[in-house]
């Protein structure tokens, strides 16, 4: 099991629109948004996955740019 | 039995506490991370997200927070990503990945993330320290670098030389390396100089030197964009290399056909990703290799034209030892072979023959040599540590040549051989600086005199300054340094109390013949411990500086804030003991300034027009780094190749231009398996191997000074196979006794968790000094590249 925390740049008034956009990706979620940015957790199987996953939200329509923060696995605590 | 967990239990620190939470209560686990990463982001960038005002479009976060941001390659790893370094009131505020960057596109690792908080560890040294009275005491600086320079002094008029060394690092700076280099060689007149780096690579170097007669990879990471097939050679990249890990996983998602193969030992992050996954048994690399070679050879599914036109065979010295303290070796020569003679040697390479060797089925063997054989798939193999820390590393780097010169997937975008590496300028100091004891700049060498007259001459020094012969590779000078031989060291920008084999020994030794030791470091280590002198340095971008990661790019960086106390660059101490020691027409540049631009370009003098022309230090500061040669202002991605290589000329199709007395041929070698010096057996059963994990650098000196990577990882573990650990009766988290022929340890278990080792094989991060597995390791290494293989001992396992 992976988690990793994204910060997530979008145009500034889109945050509500992306929140819902990475949301409906599965698998992550937004816990914070403001002034054009997210910051989104994500919680994936596998390593692999949680790469697509990032890599899926890179990719999303609007998407000015995706800093990964941190990420931990079930080791990591 | 294990703990219930409370939610409003105290919180108990134990490791064993941590894991049985772990494994109950993952749903709370992960509202937890979720919650402490947020908190970590929000920390970030709270200013940004929550500011309620109405900022344009066009405004940005910089703007917004009043930050000044500029480029610098990442302190860790040899990837070589660029940060952002965002710095307000002299003091850095924050990091982003660089998007300009075709490194790492914008992403950053877990550590990358916290570069900026590795400056500003409670500890950090300010003042010089001298020991008096058996304890470190802040000095002035003037005092430090006098008495520094006096003993050194003393040492050369009553020992000679060679009673003086140097001993630096794969961190250093190009200007660092190149300051201490001329210092030795140039000024001192002693080859007594190494680097950190004969731990992490020098195998790399002599496979590709012995193969190719120049060091250094010919592809890019282009490479990882591209290639159908990638392989790793016992690297866990996913943990090593993330930032380069995740560009092969955005290829395998874009392309379905990309496939991953892992050859390990241990089922990792890189297994995990993996489509097929290889375990085999340590050491049998080598057969495995070979297998692969004879499927292609013995199935006729080689490039007969590239093996015809760019390659020549040869065998060496086969049994040539272990490099153990007090054992004769046998001379290493090689002679000329034919491919019948190649071919006949692979002969005892079956697939079957190798099964039961290495443990790995043989399908999976011969699909993998299907791979490589396949015309139509393009090919990567990779490697770093697995490789290269191995008593056999030179010849495992060869053989894995042989499989790209057979097949010709060599030198072509998404078809090559490349060897990462672990430190940020390995390669664009330690290799092409060549701060190593046979080393001059840009691949030349000591033993060469029309390299020593070349050197001598660009310095202005007299001829017959650099002595002719090596002196002592890192090994053999540390064994002198213990042993009383080498009188006086200055250690620079590493940590070899922590990270030589049989640590204890060396340790014994030292305190016993005493001689005087200078680190040159940011924070305590066990290596300023055993300092007679501590000189505070200043790091990544207090400085100015320029490092060289794998794929041959060199980066620069200004200065961005200021050093604390009397902290200055390695170059720096260098020159200023230089001078001490009369040498200070060498160095004839005044400022920190005009010394890192003055220092890298006499040092680009020796690269221009021999393969590893790099660029001019201006126009580095506009790039985000060029990949060498840089010829008539243009990178090279892929070197040896018509059309890419500025070097090979038209018709020559490839060109191996580093072997010139071979027709610029590559080498295939015959190399045999041969069993490690040490194996399991009824005392000690099991394998030990060592490595590193994603949240911490090297022996931790910065990452667990870093408050959220260092909770993240606290300390170190043991992981065990699950079956081992059912039979030992230990649980996760128990006390774990490791004792191998030099030292114990004991330290938490770890069973199911990250990675899974193969039954009969335990490894244990080196990061943690408190918990330090080098006590337990050989410092048997490979006789050509003098690199120790950590990945190897034996080791018996017992509850705590």
């Amino acid at each position: 099991m992976i988690v990793s925390i994204l910060l997530v740049q979008v145009p500034v008034g889109n945050e509500d629109s992306m929140r819902d956009n990475i949301n409906n990706l599965g698998g992550v979620e937004v816990t914070e948004s403001g002034n054009g940015y997210l910051v989104a957790a994500t919680d994936s199987e596998t390593s692999e996955n949680d790469y697509k996953l990032i890599e899926e939200i890179k990719r999303l329509e609007n998407i000015i740019n995706v800093s990964l923060v941190m990420t931990a696995d079930e080791s990591c605590i | 039995m294990k703990k219930e967990f409370k939610k409003d239990t105290e919180i108990n620190n134990s490791f064993a506490d941590k894991l049985d939470n772990l494994i109950q209560t993952k749903i709370d686990r992960k509202n937890f991370l979720k919650k402490i990463g947020t908190a970590y982001a929000v920390a970030l960038a709270g200013p940004l997200i929550f500011n309620s005002c109405k900022e344009s479009d066009e405004e940005t976060f910089l703007d917004k927070l009043s930050i000044k941001w500029e480029k610098a390659p990442c302190r860790f790893c040899g990837v070589g990503c660029s940060a952002m370094v965002g710095v307000r009131d002299g003091k850095i505020v924050a990091i982003a990945g660089d998007r300009k960057s075709s490194v790492n596109k914008g992403l950053l690792c877990i550590k990358g993330y916290h570069l900026g908080e590795i400056l500003y560890g409670e500890d950090r040294f300010h003042n010089a320290l001298i020991r008096k009275n058996g304890k470190l005491v802040e000095s002035p600086l003037e005092e430090a670098l006098t008495l520094v320079a006096s003993r050194f002094k003393e040492s050369i008029a009553a020992n000679g030389a060679d009673s003086v060394a140097i001993y630096g690092s794969g961190q250093w700076t190009i200007q660092d390396g190149y300051s201490a280099l001329k210092l030795m060689k140039g000024g001192i007149g002693t080859n007594n100089i190494e680097a950190n780096a004969r731990l992490c690579m020098a195998s790399a170097v002599t496979g590709f030197m012995t193969t190719f007669g120049k060091d250094e990879p010919m592809g890019c990471y282009d490479d990882l964009d591209i290639g159908d097939v990638f392989v790793f050679w016992g690297n866990n990249m996913a943990e090593t290399h993330p930032v380069l890990f995740s560009r092969i996983m955005e290829n395998k998602r874009i392309n379905p056909k990309v496939q991953l193969v892992d050859i390990t030992v241990r089922q990792t992050r890189t297994s995990d990703s993996s489509d097929m996954v290889l375990y085999f048994n340590p050491q049998s690399d080598l057969a495995i290799a070979n297998a692969i070679a004879r499927e292609i050879v013995y199935n006729n599914r080689y490039n007969h034209s590239f093996v015809e036109n760019h390659t020549f065979f040869k065998s060496g010295t086969t049994n040539i030892g272990f490099g153990l303290e007090g054992v004769a070796e046998p001379a290493i020569t090689d002679k000329k072979n034919s491919f019948e003679q190649y071919k006949k040697s692979l002969d005892m390479y079956t697939l079957e023959y190798v099964q039961k060797i290495s443990g790995v089925s043989a399908e999976k063997i011969q699909k993998l040599a299907s791979y490589y054989a396949d015309p139509n798939i393009k090919i990567v193999s990779l490697w770093c540590m697995g490789m290269n820390q191995h008593t056999r590393g030179t010849w495992i780097n060869n053989l894995v040549y042989n499989i790209h010169l057979l097949t010709g997937k060599i030198s072509q975008p998404g078809n090559g051989p490349f060897s990462l590496t672990g430190q940020p300028s390995a390669c664009g100091t330690v290799r092409e600086v060549g701060t190593l004891t046979h080393g001059l700049p840009a691949g030349r060498n000591v033993k060469n005199p029309e390299d020593r007259a070349f050197t001598e001459n660009l310095w202005g020094i007299k001829s017959g300054t650099i002595p002719a012969k090596p002196s002592a590779h890192t090994i053999a000078m540390f064994r002198k340094l213990k042993d009383g031989k080498i009188k006086a060291i200055m250690i620079q920008t590493t940590n070899p109390m922590v990270t030589l084999p049989d640590r204890d020994k060396f340790l014994k030794g030292i305190q016993k013949n005493k001689p005087f030791i200078v680190v040159c470091d940011v924070y305590p280590t066990p290596t300023t411990e055993i300092a007679d002198v501590v000189l505070p340095a200043a790091m990544w971008v207090e400085r100015a500086g320029c490092f060289g990661n794998s794929e041959r790019r060199t980066q620069q960086w200004n200065k961005m804030v200021e050093a604390p106390g009397d902290s200055h660059p390695d170059s720096w101490y260098n020159i200023e003991i230089g001078r001490r020691l009369g040498f200070g027409n060498l160095f004839p540049w005044k400022t920190e300034e005009e010394q890192a631009e003055g220092l890298y370009e006499e040092y680009r003098k020796f690269t221009i027009g021999v393969g590893k022309d790099i660029a001019p230090y201006k126009r580095l500061q506009k790039e985000r780094g060029m990949r060498w040669p840089v010829v008539n202002g243009k990178e090279t991605l892929w070197r040896y190749r018509e059309g890419s290589d500025p070097y090979v000329h038209k018709g020559e199709g490839f060109s191996f231009y580093g072997n010139k007395i071979l027709g610029n041929r590559a080498v295939i070698w015959e190399r045999p398996y041969e069993a490690p010096p040490e194996v399991p057996d009824s005392e000690y059963p099991f394998w030990l191997c060592t490595g590193r994990v994603i949240e911490h650098w090297h022996t931790g000196s910065m990452t667990r000074r870093v408050e959220q990577i260092h909770k993240a990882m606290p300390h170190a573990y043991v992981e065990l196979n699950k079956d081992d650990a059912k039979n030992l009766k230990i649980k996760n988290g128990d006390d774990v006794k490791l004792t191998s022929r030099r030292g114990s340890l004991v330290l938490p278990a770890m069973i199911d968790g990250r990675a899974k080792p193969k039954k009969g094989l335990v490894f244990v991060p080196f990061f943690d000094e408190s918990l330090l597995i080098n006590k337990l390791t050989l410092d048997a290494h490979c006789p050509i590249s003098k690199q120790p293989d950590y990945k190897k001992c034996s080791v018996k396992v017992e509850r705590g």
